[in-house]
Order: C-alpha cells, then structure tokens, then sequence
C-alpha cells in the first residue's frame, strides 16, 4: 500500500526526525520477505520435530494437522460477552489463553525490532511505540470477540482501524510513536506468511462443480466491476475499484488486503473496501437463508450460492449452517475454493499493475520487462514463493498435508492474524479520510460494490443450480 | 451551559481529553450496550447456534475455522475428481 500524508499537520513537521532516525537499509518489502520466509520454516521445521509417532497420517485423528508446539506460544483472545476477563479463558478447553497472549504480543514486538533494523532504522525506537501499538492490537482483538460482535462477522481490522483512528485523531502522531509506525511491513510480512496458507490444491477440493462455481464466476465479476467502476462510473482511483472488486468477487477482507498490496492501494482506499465489504456481508449473512428457505431453493444449491456470494469466510460458515449441515459444508468448501484463488489473483493484478496500469507516457530507455520488474511489489514473490513451497509440501502425501495444516493452525494463522491488526491500528492512526470524502459523498463506491454483488448473485445462482442442482445433483 | 462550554473549550485543547471521551464511549458500548442486544432473544438464539455447531462467524481465512472444511462424502460419487 502506498503512503499518503498524515492528516494532522503535527505529523508533516514531525515527519524529518523519523527520517534522520532512518539509515540506508532495505527495502521494506524484502524485509518481509526474508522475516516471512524464517518464520513459514521455523513453523514447518517445529511441526514436523513434533510429529505424532501413533498414526502420523490419520487425518481423522489429526483433524487440524499435527501439533505444533509454537501454537503454545501465540494465541489471540476468546469470545467473551459482558466481561472481557471471560476472553482470558478458551470456553472448549477450559484452558487459560493469557500467556500465549502475551508470548503473542512480544512475537509482534520481536518482529516489528527485527524488521527496523533490516530496514535501516533504529530497533530500540521501535520497541517503546512498538509495546504502545501492540497493547492497543490487543485491546483491537478484545473488541472484535464481543459475542455480539463476533457472531455478526464484524472482524479485528474494523475494529483495529476504529483504535488506530480514535489514536491519531485526538492525541495525534506522538513524536516517540513514529518509528513504531511501520504498518505496511507488518501487513507486508502478514501477507507474505499468509500465502502458506494459500494452497493451490484445495482449489480442486470440489471437483468439477467447485471449480465452476469459483472459477468462472469469481474472475468475470472481478473484472466486470473493476471496468464498470473505471469505465462507467469513471472512479477516478483505480487502485479502490480493484481493491473493492477483488474484496466483493473473492473473499473479503483477506482478499482485500493482498489486492491492495499488489495494486499499492492507498491506505484510506483499503479502509473503505474493508469496511464496504464487513458492512454487506452482515446484511448477507443474515438475509441470504431465509431467502434461500422462502424460495425453497436445495440445500446444497444454496449452500454453494452463499459460498460463492457472501464475502466473509466466517459469515459464510454462519449462514451455510443456518440452512443444514449439508449446505453448511458446501457453502464452506465453495469459499475455501475461493480462498485459494487469492495467491493467482494477487499475483496477476500486481503484473497487470506493474506492466499496463503503471505504465509511463514517456519513451521506455529501458526493457519493458527491466521496468515490470522495477514496480513490481516485491513482497508479492514471498507471497506467491510460500504458497507454490506449502501447496507443494501439501500434495506430496497424506503426512505432509497434515504437516502444513498443523504449522498453519498452530503458529502461521494467528501469527498473521496479530500482523494484520497491528498493521491496521498504524494505518488508522495515519489515515486521512478527507482524501476520500469527495468520493464517499458522490456514492460511486458503493454504486459499484452493489451492482457488483448484484452480478456475483445472479452469476453464482446460476452455475451453482447447473452445477450442483442440475449436472451432479445430489 | 458552563459545563458544555467547558466540555467544549477542553475538546478543543486537549488531545488526551478527547481520548478519554472516546474510550469511556467505546467501554459503555462493549460492557453495557453490545451484552444487552447479545441478550435480545433471537440475537442470542444466533449465537447459541453457532456456539453449538462450533461455528467461528468472526474467521477471515478457512484456517481460522474451528474445524477445516471438508467436502460432503456423496460428492466424491457424484463426481470426478482429479
């Protein structure tokens, strides 16, 4: 994502002294590369020591993957509803979670020191900021799992960005705070873990129906909206017509934020998408089955439909289930689908980016491909380089799919969850929303996100009723 | 009138002033408000649901699903796999 000025003025003077504090270091992109790649093997290496010797590729006794002992040191907190001490405590295991919350917050600090030394900036700056931003991550993360809250699928980043607003527009840009202000490597290293995650073989997961449902409805709605925002609704910002379309044709938030990397969206521009999209998918979740029960539509039918319309993975899981166990595992497996389509689409768009969008008027001095390269989102290779390398460990056997799935589970996913939202609390406490306001106020971005939807529902009712209604029915 | 003008002139001055107004808001709507509608009759019965199905609405990603997901098993008759 690129940077846009502070919207406090306090900011702009302030900014000089941080950039003295900078060194010539590296890139941030390559930081998050080198840090993701550590802590993707790190993962895999402490998950296959602490293999199961019973069974190891039972996968019905290992649902989630084998154990990994790093999970005991990360975790985030639980649902809890008028007491937030009640989130110290998972409600399944009984088990306290506030150790592993507070081994959480310094593997985020440990990250944050390491990522400002690489990047030529000055680690011990970093740590005072960095222990503020982290104790405001996880108050963000106390927010998010009010029940309420959390059964509505109103996710961390909302609530992240609320933090990271109310921060940066009362008490401002504190001077000490600057340094800790590194948000774009934070979701940069996110993004480059979470393609561990991102495995291409579950695209397969649903056969022949699953790949139609999501693969021919997902790109020609992607790319549908994108032209109709750019085209016809003339949104001057491409970059939020791809951010917005990609988080309304794939899967939402998750979607949202690789897009937005890979197009370098500005921050307000990920912050609307976010919130478009976290604001439909309630209204979805909780319209869609009754919808689907007064039309009497089948179960599986309407298990795909939602999982191929609603956004949110969660509010998909929700809403599938509200129909039956049947639907609820289709409308699952559909998203999983989609899930995985994120790492092809995020590349694609930061070539599409790099080579035609980016593109200058003036006479190339040099290679075409010299200057793909030179704009080309680094990051995005450590993205793509994790999921190619975990997709092809998961293949391999029944053993090294629970390899991936246990590293996943137990360490990468709630890693990169506390990534995300401390890279969110920095983008709210720097975001300008005065930038945005003109566009807000002409309505074109929601335009688009409904007629979009409006597309991805028709589109999706249909392959998903010839596929799992009509060609292989129940 | 006084206190207002006083809220008001503190508001305008004081960044930390305002951070306390936002966050006593914040904690009066996550500890009083959102545990009243959570108890809302169908609110609650939504959450009961989910509870008993194990369902984690808040997941972004399929992994941070309580259980990963998995194909229904008639799938693999109906159709071909490769």
């Amino acid at each position: 994502m690129s940077s846009t000025p502070s919207s406090s003025s306090e900011s702009k003077t302030e900014s000089a002294p941080t950039e003295a504090v900078a060194k010539r270091g590296w890139h941030e992109d390559y930081a998050a590369i080198l840090i993701g790649a550590m802590l993707v093997i790190l993962s895999l290496i402490v998950t296959w020591t602490g293999r199961p010797s019973e069974e190891p590729g039972n996968r019905k006794m290992h649902s989630k993957g084998w154990p990994n002992a790093l999970s005991k040191t990360i975790d985030k907190p639980q649902a809890w509803n008028s007491n937030p001490i009640e989130g110290l405590t998972n409600a399944k295991s009984k088990k306290n979670v506030g150790v592993p919350i507070v081994l959480g917050m310094v593997w985020i600090v440990a990250i944050g020191a390491l990522g400002s030394l690489l990047m030529g900036r000055e680690p011990l700056h970093f740590l005072v900021g960095g222990v503020f931003l982290v104790c405001l991550t996880c108050i963000a993360y106390f927010l998010a799992a009010q029940k309420f809250v959390e059964s509505y699928n109103l996710e961390y980043p909302l609530w992240a960005l609320m933090v990271g607003l109310i921060i940066g527009n009362t008490v401002g840009e504190m001077k000490w705070l600057k340094p800790a202000l590194i948000g774009e490597f934070f979701i940069k290293t996110g993004l480059v873990i979470f393609g561990a995650e991102v495995l291409f073989s579950r695209l397969l997961e649903l056969g022949l129906p699953g790949l139609l449902t999501a693969w021919v409805v997902t790109p020609i709605v992607l790319i549908a909206t994108y032209l109709f925002g750019v085209y016809v609704l003339r949104i001057p910002s491409r970059s939020l017509c791809m951010t917005i379309s990609a988080d309304m044709s794939v899967c939402g938030v998750s979607a949202a934020i690789a897009t937005a990397g890979a197009c370098k969206a500005k921050k307000e521009e990920l912050s609307l998408a976010i919130g478009l999209s976290l604001f439909f998918t309630v209204i979805m979740m909780v319209v869609m089955p009754p919808f689907i029960e007064w039309i009497q539509l089948d179960q599986v039918v309407g298990g795909a439909w939602i999982g191929g319309t609603i956004d949110a993975t969660g509010a998909v899981v929700a809403a599938g289930e509200s129909l039956g166990k049947e639907a609820g595992e289709v409308a699952a497996t559909v998203k999983m689908i989609q899930n995985s389509m994120i790492g092809l689409i995020a590349f694609g768009v930061a070539v599409y980016w790099a080579g035609w969008v980016e593109k200058s008027d003036k006479k190339a001095e040099v290679s075409l491909g010299y200057e793909v390269w030179r704009r080309f989102p680094k990051f995005i290779i450590g993205f793509f380089c994790a999921s190619v390398l975990c997709s092809f460990i998961f293949t391999m056997g029944g053993e090294e799919s629970l390899l991936v799935d246990g590293s996943n589970k137990g360490f990468i996913g709630p890693l990169r969850g506390w990534l995300f939202c401390i890279g969110f609390i920095c983008m709210g406490i720097q975001t300008n929303f005065r930038q945005l306001a003109p566009m807000l106020v002409s309505g074109r971005p929601v335009v688009m996100y409904v007629l979009g939807q409006a597309l991805n529902l028709i589109l999706t009712l249909t392959v998903a009723s010839l596929t799992f209604g009509w060609l292989f029915k129940k | 009138m006084v206190i207002q003008k006083m809220i008001r002139s503190k508001l305008a001055e004081n960044g930390w002033f305002r951070l306390a107004l936002c966050a006593s808001i914040v904690a009066v709507v996550w500890l009083i408000v959102l545990p009243r509608l959570s108890s809302i009759d169908i609110v609650a019965k939504h959450i009961e649901h989910l509870e008993e199905r194990e369902v984690h609405a808040g997941a972004m990603y399929y992994t941070d699903l309580e259980k990963l997901p998995t194909r229904p098993s008639w799938i693999e008759d109906e159709i071909v796999l490769w």
